[in-house]
């Protein structure tokens, strides 16, 4: 399995180096997990300023950068916020000797949305009271998620919050979700709170409590600029360098990483399996957003078919949106409307159930819509004419004679449109989270088992989704195929003269 | 006594303007004219399918459309039967015929709308199973099952072939007699119109051009088409049916379902009949006749020979002849000559 993504990986990034333009102009490149991007930003502006090419900065989650490594990514410096795969990257010799150091330290806050904080003093207990949800990666896969964990088990609140927890995709994303007024608390990265302007931080964890956050940078073997990552890394260690890590929030320090550290692999845990309620939630979400768009997407098809007026092209390209934007813009477009001062603010429907059913709805509107109105067009209007002629009323003659014989492009509409809401994934991670027996869907799911390093359980979840996506693709594509037959019984009955003016 | 129907009707299409003004005399009224005309136009504005500009329609007494009145389609008591027309095609044909009647508006009853028109052995078809000539007597049934106050009826037989049009005119005849209905049909054959209205209206570039009694409007236009004649039935033989025609000639029709003193209507080709100078001997035409050259008139290409029967009151007959056969046969008005016709040239409607 490894083996092959190895490869996979190498061809990426030979395509990748093909297809750069004007290599010699290109700076080193620097992999840069999301909570680092200031640090980067700034180690850029000292290169810049030695005379240097621009720095090209990739950012992501720090699994995610050194699963890109290991893949045969070439970089000249890794600036990862979990030490642990650094190590792991230290172990299998994919970072030059004496490379992995520790090199800033920070820590936790509690934040609340700024003017939305409590009255009182904040006290931790607070974080137990009520009911309201926790949003926080992945408790074994994303550093904040164990750092997190460690201070809650350790001051004895993790039992009780853990059933709590809607797990979103990241450090920054955790900061979104209170950001946005969708949750009352959240803990965060102290650097990450202090650079934002819609928190206010409520309560710093004692360094005593909790791990100390530590970020780490390892010099890659595999280089784009021979000796970059030496002269990157020496810049970083430096005092100017140390301007830019507190800059960003942290405590500069310097230290190597130990042979301890150096030897964890992330990859060793495991996993329960979690694919009865998964599979159970995406049933219930597919099935809501087939409730809640139906009769909307017949009348928006129906209204694309049927009328013409002014607008219309707007009209049509507006519905048709959700199929070109990226998931994840949706997703923040809903977050902008459900979110704190939001137009939906008073739905109060984010990281929800129903949260998850409004992100799939949006975003398998057109999927419903396209051929359900393709059917409708299929439809000679003169026919519905006829039924009224025979003394029908309109809703009635769209009943009785369009509906019937749209009905299997219909049908297509809404398993094209449900496939989708099952699969979707970008704005319902944004929107809802992904907590389990109410938000985590396959899609979800198979992020979470791929963060976890889970190849065995993502396998299992792909198999399922597999199947789902064939029979859906299947049956829609039947009804299609059908549909298009029966118009053309349809016309083969009603022999249309041409010239229907005068 | 005003008429069933006055309606002025309007409208503007691009560059085509309708105009045209319909207060019918008779029960049946006929729209002819050719394609490009405005006729499908005239009945879509009745039925009120399109919107006219400034148009009156006042039907039976009831006002369909004035300046600030639009009755919608589902209340104008129109049986409509497009051209195309539009069998719903996932009904059986039963269904199709009930379409219009429901708890509140009960019509003619199927059973004796599908004896007329003899659709009761296909029922349960759908439309796709049946034969041309089917589906409009389908089509015919629907717009009669909910008991309209008038029948539209478009080209109802120009989509079939002339063997099945002159099988299903029959059918609309029936309806005529059965069901009583005033009708306006429209369409681009004389024939169809002149067997079935008592008045017509010629229509081009959305006017009218004449109107009055068919035989007479039409004589014009029928030049190229048949020659249209009733008679009573007084004999079936085996070589089809003795028809005396008025005045006493008596033409043998090919048909085996005419019984004796049964009235009927019948075409005869203007291409399918012959003269002769004198007798002819050994001939297997069935109908033979004394004629006397009424007039022969040349149009365009066409060189047609109008003869009259003899008795009081006999119809004339148009014979399609050549420029040689004019000379040959001396065709000057007056001239006595024999009419011979194979019984296959006679065809019943």
């Amino acid at each position: 399995m490894f083996a092959h993504l190895d490869s996979l990986g190498l061809c990426l990034s030979l395509a990748a180096g093909l297809c750069h333009p004007s290599a010699g102009a290109q700076g080193p490149r620097v992999l840069v997990a999301s909570s680092l991007r200031e640090v980067a930003q700034g180690l850029d502006a000292q290169w810049q300023a030695q005379g240097e090419s621009p720095l090209e900065i990739s950012s992501g989650a720090s699994g995610d950068l050194a699963r890109q490594l290991i893949a045969g990514v070439a970089a000249d410096l890794i600036l990862s916020a979990d030490i642990q795969w650094i190590g792991e990257l230290h172990s299998r010799g994919l970072l030059e000797e004496d490379s992995a150091t520790v090199f800033a330290q920070g820590g936790l806050c509690v934040v609340a949305p700024k003017g939305l904080g409590p009255a009182t003093l904040f006290d931790v207990e607070m974080l137990s009271a009520g009911e309201a949800r926790l949003p926080l990666p992945s408790s074994e896969a994303v550093p904040l998620g164990r750092y997190v964990k460690a201070w809650l088990e350790n001051i004895g609140l993790w039992e009780e919050l853990k059933g709590r927890i809607t797990v979103v995709a990241d450090a920054r994303a955790a900061l979104a979700a209170v950001e946005v007024g969708a949750v009352p608390f959240g803990i965060v990265y102290l650097a990450d709170a202090r650079r934002s302007d819609s928190v206010e931080i409520l309560y710093e964890v004692p360094k005593d409590q909790a791990p100390v956050v530590e970020a780490a940078l390892g010099v890659p073997r595999r280089s784009t600029l021979s000796g970059a990552g030496a002269r990157l890394r020496e810049l970083l260690l430096l005092p100017a360098g140390g301007a830019s890590i507190r800059a960003a929030g942290l405590d500069p320090v310097q230290r190597m990483l130990s042979a301890e550290e150096a030897s964890f692999s992330p990859k060793s845990s495991k996993h329960p399996s979690v694919l009865g309620p998964v599979l159970m939630v995406s049933a219930k979400v597919a099935l809501a957003v087939v409730l809640l768009d139906f009769f909307p997407a017949l009348l928006m098809a129906w209204v694309l078919a049927r009328r013409r007026f002014w607008g219309r092209s707007v009209l049509e390209a507006l519905v048709h949106l959700p199929l070109i934007l990226p998931p994840t813009a949706v997703g923040w477009l809903l977050l902008l409307m459900l979110g704190k001062g939001g137009l939906l603010a008073s739905l109060d429907l984010l990281l929800t159930f129903q949260g998850a059913v409004l992100a799939g709805g949006v975003v398998a509107f057109p999927l419903f819509v396209r051929p359900m109105r393709t059917a409708l067009e299929a439809v000679d209007p003169r026919l519905e004419a006829m039924a009224r002629s025979l003394g029908l009323s309109p809703l009635r003659a769209f009943v009785q004679v369009t509906l019937p014989l749209a009905a299997r492009g219909i049908g297509a509409g809404v398993l094209l449109g449900m496939g989708r809401a099952l699969g979707e994934f970008g704005a319902t991670i944004l929107v809802a989270g992904s907590l389990l027996g109410e938000t985590r869907t396959l899609s979800m799911a198979v992020f979470e088992a791929y963060q976890l390093h889970d190849d065995r359980g993502a396998l299992q979840l792909v198999g399922v989704c597999g199947v789902i996506a064939f029979v859906i693709v299947f049956c829609a594509d039947r009804l299609g195929a059908d549909r298009s037959g029966a118009s053309r019984l349809g016309e083969a009955v009603n022999e249309r003269t041409p010239g229907g003016t005068p | 006594m005003s008429s069933w129907l006055q309606a002025n009707l309007r409208i503007q299409m691009g560059s085509f303007e309708l105009h045209l003004d319909l207060a019918p005399k008779g029960r049946a009224l006929g729209i002819f004219g050719a394609s490009g005309s405005g006729k499908s136009t005239v009945l879509e504005l009745l039925a009120g399918w399109r919107r006219g500009q400034g148009q009156r329609i006042e039907l039976l007494g009831r006002v369909l459309e004035d300046q600030d009145i639009w009755v919608a389609p589902e209340k104008r008591r129109f049986g409509f039967v497009p051209q195309d027309l539009l069998l719903f095609p996932h009904l059986t044909v039963e269904e199709n015929l009930a379409f219009g009647q429901g708890p509140g508006a009960p019509g003619f009853e199927l059973a004796h709308i599908a004896e007329v028109l003899e659709l009761s052995d296909f029922l349960n078809r759908k439309p796709a199973a049946l034969s041309g000539g089917q589906r409009q007597r389908v089509a015919l049934g629907r717009a009669l099952a909910c008991a309209p106050d008038v029948l539209l009826l478009d080209e109802p037989l120009a989509s079939l072939d002339v063997g099945l049009r002159r099988r299903l005119l029959p059918y609309l005849m029936a309806v005529r007699l059965e069901f009583d209905l005033p009708l306006i049909l429209v369409s681009h054959d004389a024939v169809e119109i002149e067997a079935l209205c008592d008045e017509v209206i010629v229509l081009e570039g959305g006017r009218s051009s004449s109107s009055g009694d068919p035989v007479q409007v039409l004589a014009a236009e029928a030049a190229g088409h048949p020659n249209l004649l009733t008679g009573v039935v007084e004999e079936q033989t085996p070589a089809g049916a003795a028809v005396r025609v008025q005045g006493g000639a008596l033409f043998y029709v090919a048909a085996s379902n005419l019984r004796e003193g049964m009235r009927v209507m019948f075409t005869l080709g203007s291409d399918d009949l012959l003269l002769a100078r004198e007798r002819v001997e050994g001939l297997s035409a069935r109908t033979e006749l004394g004629v006397s050259v009424a007039q022969v008139e040349q149009r365009g290409d066409l060189l047609l020979a109008e003869v009259t029967l003899a008795g009081d009151g006999a119809p004339r007959v148009r014979v399609r002849v050549t420029p040689s056969a004019v000379q040959e046969l001396n065709l000057v008005v007056g001239q006595e000559l024999m009419l011979y016709a194979k019984s296959t040239a006679a065809r019943p409607l």
